[in-house]
């Protein structure tokens, strides 16, 4: 009998979920129908609890937060295991930390903190910046350091040159201007004169750079040398490359732009097509087709936009830099987004290019 | 309501005919390839999805739960402890579990839901929308009371919209069974919901 009840049951439900009647349904069994209509109208009631549909925001909210956490776990997976040697690592390090504080040396490395190039403390800040990269075992701890004093070297060299002072200076950047002997390096204005030694290649705009020359009086730097940079080298995040954009926007969420990556090696080629440079970064800024990245404008009107990118989204980029000096974004993609927006499929696909990035950065 | 303590293992890992090649895209899951985590995310997130919010009737708690559900599939891959072979009840196996886990905590920690506005006379499509909310309030409450196994069976059957077969299948029952529990699912909501309405 049960068995029978159940059987007309499903055909009553079969029935109704074509939108048959409940009291129509039930002429079918006429002898269960008092035992069936509960059961049916329960049934009706059981099915006001469904979604009516999978809203889109959350299919492409959840796609991205899988496809970020399978990111990290690839990351996570390629880091070396800490295991014993680590943890000795880490009590050396507060041992050794412990001493310095013991001994009041912080005192003086925070004097030394303002100091500038040819200055007696100078030296106390460079070694204790030298000290705290030593101690920092994490790639991306030593690449956000590194970055970070590489910053700090630029700010140094502006402060040397709005106070006049003549001093031997050498720090890492992107040249983003030339104009004949005239370049900006990273937003610092550098004069190539006869006896500047040059790379036996000619650098062109885009390419990293490290300058070694003097500050002088006229608000320059006589270049010395000027040496071509391995694509992966950290270097500082990319001031706005316009004389007249003189106000540089600091980006406080912590992303360096990275390295130019993919600079092309021949030189034939370069002569006919601008190199090309990977970038990642946070945005900061989106005005129609012009972003700011960590504190660079850059033009995404012609690029291939990949992902929802809103304002405080981490984005890998590529382009070039256009004659004026501007990046010119060929294709911008989400690599992370700020809050709870979505990304594309292909969001984390160019990790094994991630891969390669980190293999590339400086590591001593 | 008892706890429930439904697990992967309990679900059905049969003959859930899926049409692809499962085996290759556990594969690519264990290798963390983004193409087949999408393509695996894009093939059941719905189902998850509606089985949840059934469960829940929350759109938020749904959308969490269930990207969680493949985080965590990503993981138990990782630790050779994923599915062997029917992926999508595995999935909802782990969405049953996870619920479960948040009806526990939320029983621990139970919260006032305050309401959306204030009734207005002058506004009957609100006032119909807020018997429509009391009324499937009361089928949630009344459905909360439910057994883990009758629950799931109506989530999989009218959430889900799938067949007695299917639901067996995940469900690793017999078809008979299906019916059986079904039947009495929905004799018990019909009790429970009076009982709700009469307090």
């Amino acid at each position: 009998m049960n068995e029978k009840l159940y059987d007309a049951l499903e055909v009553c439900i079969k029935a109704l979920e074509t939108g048959a009647e409940i009291e129509a349904v039930l002429k079918l069994y006429p002898q269960m129908a008092d035992e069936l209509r509960p059961i049916l109208e329960a049934m009706i009631q059981a099915q006001s609890l469904s979604a009516t549909s999978v809203p889109e925001d959350a299919i492409r909210r959840g796609r991205a937060h899988v496809l970020g956490h399978a990111a990290e776990m690839r990351e996570s997976s390629r880091r070396p295991r800490g295991g014993v040697g680590f943890v000795f690592r880490r009590l050396a390090t507060s041992l050794a930390l412990s001493f310095v504080l013991l001994l009041s040396v912080t005192g003086i490395v925070n004097a030394s903190s303002g100091s500038l190039p040819g200055d007696n403390l100078y030296p106390i800040k460079r070694t204790w910046e030298d000290v705290r990269l030593w101690f920092t075992f994490s790639p991306e701890g030593r690449e956000e350091l590194e970055s970070e004093y590489e910053q700090e070297r630029l700010d140094e060299i502006d402060e040397l040159l709005v106070d006049g002072r003549e001093e031997t200076i050498a720090f890492y950047g992107i040249i983003t201007a030339q104009d004949g002997d005239y370049w900006l390096v990273s937003g610092v204005p550098v004069q190539i004169t006869a006896g500047t030694q040059l790379p036996a290649k000619p650098v062109a705009i885009g390419a990293p750079v490290t300058v070694v020359g003097s500050t002088n009086a006229q608000g320059f730097i006589e270049a010395q040398m000027v040496g071509a940079l391995d694509p992966g080298v950290s270097l500082p995040p990319l001031e706005p490359s316009e004389l007249e954009a003189g106000d540089k926007e600091s980006n406080e969420q912590g992303e360096q732009l990275e390295l130019p990556q993919s600079e092309a090696d021949d030189d034939n080629e370069q002569e006919k097509l601008p190199s090309t440079f990977e970038f990642r970064g946070v945005v900061s800024s989106q005005k129609n087709g012009d972003w700011v990245i960590n504190g660079q404008q850059v033009d995404v009107s012609q690029a291939d936009i990949i992902g929802t990118i809103t304002v405080g989204a981490f984005v890998r980029l590529e382009g070039y830099y256009a004659p004026d000096g501007k990046f010119m974004v060929t294709k911008i993609e989400l690599r992370r987004s700020n809050s709870s927006d979505s990304s594309s499929s292909d969001s984390s696909n160019n990790d094994s290019k991630d891969n390669n990035d980190d293999h590339d950065k400086k590591d001593d | 309501m008892n706890a429930q303590n439904s697990v992967p293992s309990r679900w059905g890992l049969a003959h859930f005919m899926m049409g692809y090649n499962e085996q290759s895209e556990l594969e690519g899951l264990k290798n963390l390839d983004s193409k087949v985590i999408g393509a695996v995310y894009d093939r059941f997130f719905s189902d998850v999805y509606r089985y949840v919010y059934y469960r829940l009737g929350d759109e938020q708690i749904a959308e969490d739960i269930s990207s969680d559900v493949f985080v965590r599939l990503l993981e138990a891959v990782k630790k050779q402890r994923g599915p062997q072979t029917n992926l999508k009840g595995w999935l909802l196996a782990t969405a049953s579990h996870v619920v479960a886990d948040h009806l526990r905590q939320s029983y621990r920690r139970p919260t006032e839901v305050l309401s959306d506005g204030t009734p207005d006379d002058n506004a009957p499509s609100l006032n119909d929308e807020i018997d429509r909310r009391d009324k499937v309030d009361a089928v949630q409450t009344a459905y909360l009371q439910l057994t883990p196994d009758q629950q799931n069976v109506l989530a999989l059957r009218f959430g889900d919209g799938y067949s007695l077969e299917e639901t067996a299948s995940v469900m690793q029952k017999k078809v008979n069974a299906i019916k059986a529990l079904q039947f009495r699912a929905l004799a018990a909501l019909q009790r429970n919901i009076g009982e709700v309405v009469n307090e």
